[in-house]
């Protein structure tokens, strides 16, 4: 096993740069983790070797010319599978997409490129980004870290196990009701949904175009902002990429939380749902060590969560179908029946209901906006209850109720999901902080603070290894 | 008559709706499947907020700019 599993971007980006570690070296030594364990974890669908190394030793080249690319050059990451690479099939963990073959790398792919990043593979994902753990798929569901037998989250699964166990630093996913925040409040990792249109989604196959963002996993909020500042940037190949310089997202990670405002959205998980006691004594906790650090956190209101929810459920269906209907009629057999369950709803949806529901987004956007007029960042849970088992598949469609991300994805505004703790039977809890539109600055700052003073992202998963089982394709 | 419901009916309906649209192959592989799809489907979006105005203009082309934008 090796001891650069751990490193975060952020020092293996300042030792590359210094060159006091290889990208080469450093790319073999996950490359050899990655061998180690994905048996056990089953993160990875695709291994991309030959073009690790090759980008490796290209960034090695210009780092030893003293040409720089930016913090994350020479450095690995991985993508959901739902990302087009060149070359390789963008399986979206899916039966159907068996034998495609990416023409072009997608938007973020590229930046990460262009940054001189090194891609290490493939992730897992719910099948389209909204199935969930199933035997039905061609390839494994990834496991939780944590405990193998439980739920590691989804639709951007592997991308959160990968982080946690330290198969890759930082990852690629995608979040349209969750996805980003959900993996990585099971799997004990940041994950950060930032506003609508910061990152583009061209080359990302869709699931909900008004509610789709992309976002990165990481093991701390400092690799977050240095991610999401790579692949942050207008592209007119993505219609709703929003036409404005990115923030500087690192710029106020240091700056702590003493006289900020901070709300606190108790009322979804304490009057409109009832969370899991571990989930609500972790944030408490939490409000807590942000007042010690100088914040003044007090309760606001919004409207429920059912009807945040209610409303993007409906928009996510409809959306998630219009995508999906030529292929549900003509060979349904191809998808998972989670995964059929899933998007069939969206055929009778009246068309009268989307429109209602869009127009009811525009109420809860005004309603949001109005909310944190006064406020500099908010917090609230991210899941109700703790990861339950993997195949228990009624407990897991059950979950994707009771949680509170999709409001975020309803507003478009930027939500990171951070670790609040462990329970006693060692599973990691979690809370978001969540901001104003285009507010990433602030809302990296408030979850840094937090972090910084609680040392909760430094713990990391016992980590199982196995001889390889499968074929790993590149 | 009889106040019980008529399943027969029910899953007709159900079939009809899934034939109408196109669906026919999903609705043989998982017919109770396609029951609970429509269910879901047909749900209403609930109880909406008091001041709800079904002339206000809806976020189609979603624009987070415009939803209370700013740093």
């Amino acid at each position: 096993m090796s001891d650069l599993a751990h490193l975060t971007i952020a020092e293996a980006g300042r030792l590359i740069r210094a060159r006091k570690l290889s990208p080469v070296e450093f790319t073999r030594a996950l490359m050899a983790r990655i061998a180690a364990t994905d048996a056990v974890y089953h993160a990875y669908l695709a291994v991309t070797e030959e073009l690790a190394i090759a980008q490796a030793k290209a960034a090695e080249a210009e780092i030893m010319r003293g040409e720089w690319r930016s913090p994350m050059h020479g450095v690995p990451y991985a993508t959901k599978d739902i990302f087009d690479v060149a070359g390789m099939a963008t399986t979206c963990h899916s039966k159907l997409r068996i034998g495609h073959r990416a023409a072009a790398d997608a938007t973020a792919i590229v930046k990460l490129r262009e940054a001189g990043a090194v891609l290490l593979g493939k992730l897992a994902l719910h099948e389209f980004a909204t199935g969930g753990p199933t035997r039905e798929l061609p390839w494994p569901a990834a496991c939780n870290p944590w405990n193998l037998d439980l739920h590691p989250g989804g639709s951007s699964s592997g991308s959160g196990v990968a982080v946690a166990i330290g198969t890759a630093p930082g990852a690629l996913g995608t979040d349209t009701g969750g996805s980003v925040r959900n993996p990585a409040t099971c799997c004990g990792v940041v994950g950060m949904k930032p506003t609508y249109g910061t990152v583009s989604r061209a080359g990302v196959f869709p699931l909900a175009f008004s509610l789709d963002h992309v976002g990165p996993l990481t093991r701390t909020v400092e690799d977050n902002a240095i991610m999401l500042q790579v692949i942050a940037g207008y592209d007119p190949a993505d219609p709703a990429s929003v036409r404005r310089p990115p923030s500087d997202f690192t710029a106020e990670l240091s700056a702590g939380v003493k006289g900020l405002r901070i709300g606190l959205i108790a009322h979804f998980y304490e009057e409109d749902m009832v969370a899991a006691p571990e989930q609500s004594a972790a944030i408490a906790a939490a409000a807590d060590v942000l007042r010690r650090l100088g914040a003044e956190v007090k309760s606001i209101r919004l409207s429920s969560l059912q009807r945040y929810t209610a409303c993007g459920r409906t928009i996510h269906n409809a959306e998630a179908y219009a995508v999906h209907e030529r292929d549900l009629q003509e060979r349904p057999q191809d998808y998972a029946g989670i995964t059929r369950s899933k998007l069939l709803p969206g055929a009778f949806i009246p068309a009268a209901e989307y429109v209602k529901a869009q127009q009811l987004r525009a109420a809860l956007c005004a309603e949001f906006a109005a909310a944190m007029r006064d406020l500099d960042a908010a917090i609230t849970l991210s899941s109700l209850d703790m990861p339950c088992r993997i195949d228990d598949a009624e407990t897991i469609a059950k979950t994707y109720e009771r949680q509170m991300r999709m409001p975020f994805n309803v507003t478009g505004t930027p939500a990171i999901a951070v670790p609040t703790g462990f329970t006693a039977a060692g599973l990691p809890t979690a809370m978001q902080v969540v901001g104003r539109a285009f507010a990433e600055p602030m809302v990296y700052r408030v979850a840094q603070a937090y972090c910084e003073a609680t040392a909760w992202c430094e713990r990391h998963p016992p980590v199982k290894t196995a001889e390889r089982e499968k074929s790993l394709v590149g | 008559m009889t106040d019980k419901p008529d399943t027969d009916s029910a899953a007709q309906w159900i079939r009809t709706l899934a034939q109408a649209r196109g669906l026919d192959r999903a609705y043989a592989l998982n017919p109770e499947a396609m029951a609970a799809a429509v269910a879901r489907g047909t749900a209403s979006l609930g109880p909406l907020p008091a001041d709800f105005s079904p002339v206000s203009e809806p976020a189609v082309a979603f624009d987070a700019a415009k939803s209370g934008g700013g740093a």
